[in-house]
């Protein structure tokens, strides 16, 4: 986690302001910001740890993949498609692995590639169901 | 997944800004 983030706790009763700017309405709830303030990823409640490292990463890929840097963001994603296959939020990430490459490659298969990879491999996911009529 | 925590709000966002990496906060209720 630290080699991607600067990560604090921050209590909701000592900073009041602070977390009704940041619409921390309910705990915990964990949010990702860049170093303009912008907010890129938000989950909330408690997670275990592969399911919150999952979190962390796509953080980091939604951020690249917002910036442009379409590399960074296809290896946070596919990170989270090799290390954390079982989290919930994998099969999404498995998506943008192929929106990903084909913003590197202009190749439109990719996304179906990818879509088919998430319907075969999460059937029941409510993912596979959005991806369905690509697959 | 083990998490380093910054001292202070003000702290993580300088680390943040310093190695141009995300800020991650987590708001949590004391009790």
């Amino acid at each position: 986690v630290n080699a991607h983030t600067a990560a604090v706790k921050v209590s909701v009763l000592e900073n009041r302001d602070l977390s009704k700017r940041l619409r921390a309405f309910w705990t915990p709830t964990i949010l990702f910001l860049d170093a303009d303030g912008q907010e890129h990823h938000r989950f909330m409640g408690f997670l275990p740890p592969d399911e919150y490292g999952a979190q962390v990463q796509f953080a980091r890929g939604r951020e690249a993949f917002i910036k442009g840097n379409h590399q960074a963001a296809l290896d946070a994603y596919q990170t989270i498609a090799e290390r954390y296959p079982q989290t919930d939020c994998a099969p999404e990430a498995l998506y943008w692995t192929g929106v990903c490459r084909f913003k590197l490659t202009k190749e439109e298969p990719k996304i179906y590639e990818a879509c088919r990879e998430v319907v075969k491999r999460y059937p029941n996911h409510l993912w596979a169901k959005k991806l369905g009529f690509l697959a | 997944v083990a998490i380093a925590w910054e001292a202070s709000y003000g702290a993580a966002v300088t680390k943040a800004k310093q190695r141009s990496c995300l800020l991650m906060v987590e708001f949590f209720s004391p009790h």
